[in-house]
């Protein structure tokens, strides 16, 4: 209450300015005539009486300035004072301004740009409620992959633990769509029934999941996605209660999501949602919780540490590689790019260091050409801290302007790097809040510290000898150009290494060809088709396929090297002991010239025949890895247990199959890792209700996306076709990152080099100005152009081979944190360290033609005659 | 005439209150008042009085009006507020417990 009055005065002060003026005037007269009169009546004439006043009261202005300082105004009105005077100073300058304002404004741009993207995809919780609360809980185990849970533990978690409040699974389920429009194969989280419950998730139309919906026999229900319900359905409300046929099966329209509706454990926007009978599903889970009141991270982990070694010492037989852990979800969802994004972060803040290292020394050169000036200050009586404040309050200006440019920059840097940040997760919610706001105008205090506190130092400090301080400030400016050129080194091999490895990534062996490859999916009804007859399907459209002019052959497959659908066995070789815990090998059904058609080398055996059919000797064909690992390299003919995989993936028995073939590994999870196993069975002996087409073509594979929807369609109109996709772009993921991480880099460090290059321009152009005098002197008596060049370049280009060094000896330190990202060569590679250093030579090189030439082509007589 | 740094620490404040306690008034009548109660030991100069007021008024223990005198001037007229009234009271009870201490040494009982 007292602080709020007091500010008020305070403000009433500063903007009444005038009138506080007035009454402190009419206050002091007051008591002046008053005196007066109160002299008059011991007798003294007026004029008398006036002048033993006036003397008494001779500190009348004095007294005006403290009460003027108890009221609290002078320092916001001294601010205020600084602000209108570097405002037109800065104004009146139109060379230093703008450089100095554009270099800042890129410095911060670059920066907040930057943070921007961190601040929507790391920092903000993820939409919906208390999503903080959300986890994810994963299985360890190395027989599952990426943390899915079986679901007999997903009830055993659900059983015993006392953490969660709510605890829900999911599944991806394909489905066929048929009966609404054209026939369209759909993906979507097939969920225990209290999922939407967890996220508390309501429906914008129709409801969301019941209770018991996800009970054997209740469970054909269907939940839709808004963009998908205005897709397909033109947006008709009256949809909530319509059956669909979904794998030719009727499943009832129950709701359909807002537009806003994230699914949480889920890429992307699915289609649908069903429930699922969770029990039943065959394969790992996606498990997703929501912490209790109160429950801390830590203890959850522990209860779910404590959960799974409970059952690996009560049933080692099932349990025993059970570890299980959390993750919240947001951490869950963006884990992976973290690390590029502050290396990002880490890269804009070198870009402001550099600005900032650049209009300090702007401003270095800047006060020498306003020494006058200060001398003049100081000479009126200006203290040292008035005098660093009013300087320090003309960078405050400077980058308060530049922040608020910077925040246009992020913005249309955002649209422009968009393509680039597609990929992120919650890529859509990039964008521009208050805390990038206030993150644009803190960089922009930080930087008028960086950049104006040791310009504002030197030039409040007295000139005490002739001379001496220009020295010294030159010295403050060759330093801070070792500086910039350092940061640039660094960024630069960064930058260097980033593309060795994408060339390398280019050029790395996966194994398999995916050039001119073309892939789609298909999937059969699962009511009213059968192995044999989809097996003789998938052998017409094959031939079909192979049919067409320009393809070089066609195969089916159950998977591809780029994913599809994942199988995975354990390895038990005849004769081995029977290890459960041993690696998991995928299993790929696949037809006779899927080898050929992804150019898969067979090293030994051969591929599967026509002859390698249902009721024929079980064969296998295995990979490398497998070969080598389990059979000492000397497979062929020994017998493996494989599965004899049922026509809906649901179950399988085992049999022993002759290996009949060995080909070479392929690269899954990134490339050069080509150490995943693979086994193949022949798609004859083990036809599935779905199957990826595979095309190798002579050109374009895009092309042949129609030929292949008409071919398919000749043999089988019900069958719905998933999108065409080349194998180059499936493949891409195994190379995006590192891609990214390179376009990103690249940009932010074409920044840094050319705010390094202007800066290595302006000092030496500043250096040999101060310098033509002495060098005009040299020139007379009959110096060279050679040793006049060489002195002008040597202060330069010494600090910039300090800089160099600086850098690379910072590099060997940082470019470390790049390891994640490379591929192929070490983050101390001498050819990058080498190759950054001669190119930031060679613009510091160009940078300085320009001041130097003007040197030896000045004319000496004039250059004489000046001051 | 009396220095402000004759006085006590804060002494001017007390006094300044105590003076307002009466009845509002200006400035100039504030210091004569101050200098006729005191039998003339009190002095204090506007160098030392305005600011004064405008430091308690900041503080918001007193506020002030303005209004015409009785010869026709604008006069910036002093009152105590509610809140300068209890800072007052602490002000009195503080300045009672140390000119009892200062005097007990400075003139100790006989005997």
């Amino acid at each position: 209450m007292r602080i709020g009055r007091k500010m008020l005065l305070r403000i009433r002060s500063l903007f009444n300015r005038s009138n506080v003026e007035e009454d402190l005037e009419a206050e002091l007269r007051d008591y002046f005539e008053r005196e007066v009169e109160s002299e008059m009546e011991t007798g003294a004439s007026l004029e008398e009486a006036r002048q033993t006043v006036s003397h008494r009261l001779r500190g009348r202005e004095l007294i005006k300035e403290e009460c003027r300082d108890t009221r609290g105004v002078s320092q916001i009105e001294t601010l205020l004072r600084d602000l209108r005077y570097s405002a037109r100073v800065l104004w009146k300058d139109r060379l230093f301004t703008p450089v100095a304002v554009l270099t800042l404004a890129l410095g911060i741009g670059a920066n907040t740009t930057m943070f921007s993207v961190v601040n929507s995809v790391l920092l903000q919780p993820l939409p919906g409620y208390q999503t903080g609360r959300l986890v994810r809980i994963m299985d360890g185990d190395p027989r599952y992959r990426a943390g899915f849970v079986p679901p007999q533990l997903y009830l055993e978690i659900h059983k015993h633990n006392e953490s969660f409040e709510s605890i829900s699974g999911l599944q991806f389920c394909p489905f066929s769509l048929t009966g609404a429009g054209d026939p369209e194969q759909l993906m979507g989280p097939c969920t225990a029934a209290n999922w939407f419950a967890m996220q508390h998730a309501g429906a914008l139309l129709g409801r969301t999941f019941a209770p018991d919906e996800d009970q054997r026999g209740h469970s054909r229900v269907v939940v839709l996605d808004y963009a998908f319900w205005k897709r397909k359905f033109h947006g008709d409300p009256g949809v909530i209660g319509r059956a669909i046929s979904l794998n030719s099966e009727p499943w009832t329209i129950i709701g359909v999501m807002p537009p806003g509706f994230r699914p949480l454990g889920v890429s992307g926007a699915p289609p649908i949602f069903t429930t699922d009978v969770l029990a039943d599903n065959p394969s790992g889970l996606i498990v997703m919780a929501r912490l209790k009141p109160g429950v801390h991270l830590d203890a959850a982990r522990a209860e779910l540490k404590g959960i799974g070694e409970r059952l690996a010492r009560s049933q080692p037989g099932i349990w025993k590689g059970t570890d299980l852990t959390l993750a919240p979800a947001l951490e869950q969802l963006t884990g992976p790019q973290r690390p590029l994004l502050l290396l990002l972060m880490g890269a804009v803040c070198f870009v402001l260091l550099i600005a900032c290292a650049n209009v300090a020394n702007l401003l270095l050169a800047r006060s020498k050409a306003r020494q006058h000036e200060m001398d003049i200050r100081r000479a009126l009586g200006a203290s040292r801290g008035r005098m660093i404040q009013s300087q320090l309050t003309e960078v405050l200006l400077l980058c308060s302007v530049a922040s608020l440019m910077a925040v246009g920059i992020a913005y249309l840097g955002i649209l422009a790097l968009r393509p680039l940040l597609a990929y992120l997760p919650r890529a859509d919610e990039i964008s521009i809040d208050a805390r990038v706001f206030v993150w644009a105008l803190a960089a922009g205090w930080l930087a008028t510290l960086l950049a104006g506190a040791l310009p504002a130092l030197r030039s409040a400090e007295p000139r005490d000898i002739a001379g001496m301080g220009a020295r010294s400030t030159l010295r403050w400016q060759t330093s801070l150009l070792t500086c910039e050129v350092a940061l640039t080194l660094v960024l630069l091999i960064s930058a260097g290494l980033l593309i060795r490895t994408f060339v390398n990534l280019r050029s790395a062996r996966l194994g398999y060809d995916p050039q001119n490859t073309l892939t789609t999916f298909l999937a059969l009804p699962p009511v009213g088709s059968d192995p044999a007859s989809a097996e003789l399907l998938y052998d017409r459209i094959r031939r079909r396929l192979e049919m067409l002019p320009d393809v070089q052959s066609g195969s089916t497959a159950s998977s591809t090297p780029s994913g599809g659908v994942d199988m995975s066995v354990p390895i038990e070789p005849e004769g081995s002991v029977s290890k459960r815990e041993a690696a998991t090998s995928t299993v790929d059904m696949i037809s006779p010239h899927y080898f050929r058609t992804l150019c898969i080398r067979i090293k030994v055996g051969r591929a599967f025949t026509p002859a390698d059919r249902r009721g024929g000797a079980p064969v296998v064909i295995i990979s490398d890895s497998i070969a080598r690992k389990y059979f000492g390299g000397n497979a062929l003919g020994r017998r493996l247990r494989v599965p004899a995989v049922n026509f809906a993936l649901t179950d399988a028995k085992w049999v022993w199959a002759e290996v009949v073939g060995v080909v070479e590994n392929v690269a899954v999870t990134a490339v050069g890792e080509t150490t995943a196993e693979h086994m193949y069975l022949p798609e004859a002996q083990n036809p599935v209700r779905f199957t990826y087409l595979l095309l190798r073509t002579d050109r374009d594979p895009m092309s042949f996306g129609s030929a292949v929807r008409r071919a398919v369609y000749a043999e089988s109109p019900a069958t719905p076709l998933d999108d065409m996709e080349s194998m180059q772009d499936r493949t891409a993921y195994l190379t995006a990152s590192p891609r990214r991480a390179m376009w990103l880099l690249g940009v932010f460090e074409g920044l840094a080099g050319v705010l390094s290059a202007t800066g290595i321009y302006a000092v030496s152009a500043y250096l040999a100005a101060q310098r033509a005098r002495e060098m005009a002197i040299r020139m007379a008596v009959g110096a060279g152009t050679l040793s006049v060049t060489g002195a002008i370049c040597r202060k330069p280009f010494g600090s910039i081979s300090m800089g160099l060094l600086f850098g690379i000896l910072s590099a060997l330190a940082l470019t470390h944190f790049l390891r994640s990202l490379l591929f192929g060569v070490g983050s101390i590679d001498f050819l990058t360290y080498f190759g950054a250093s001669i190119a930031l030579l060679f613009c510091a090189l160009l940078a300085m033609i320009r001041p130097t030439l003007r040197t030896i082509t000045m004319d000496v007589a004039s250059a004489l005659r000046q001051e | 005439m009396s220095k402000p740094n004759d006085l006590l620490q804060g002494t001017l404040n007390l006094l300044i209150l105590r003076m307002l306690a009466l009845e509002p008034m200006h400035g100039w009548a504030l210091a004569q008042r101050l200098k006729q109660m005191s039998h003339s030991v009190l002095q204090v100069g506007p160098g030392s009085l305005y600011p004064a007021l405008h430091k308690l008024e900041q503080e918001g223990w007193i506020s002030a009006e303005w209004s015409m005198s009785e010869t026709r001037r604008r006069v910036k007229f002093y009152s105590l507020t509610k809140d300068g009234r209890k800072q007052l009271d602490r002000q009195t009870a503080d300045w009672k417990r140390l000119s009892v201490a200062i005097t007990s040494i400075v003139l100790p009982a006989e005997g």
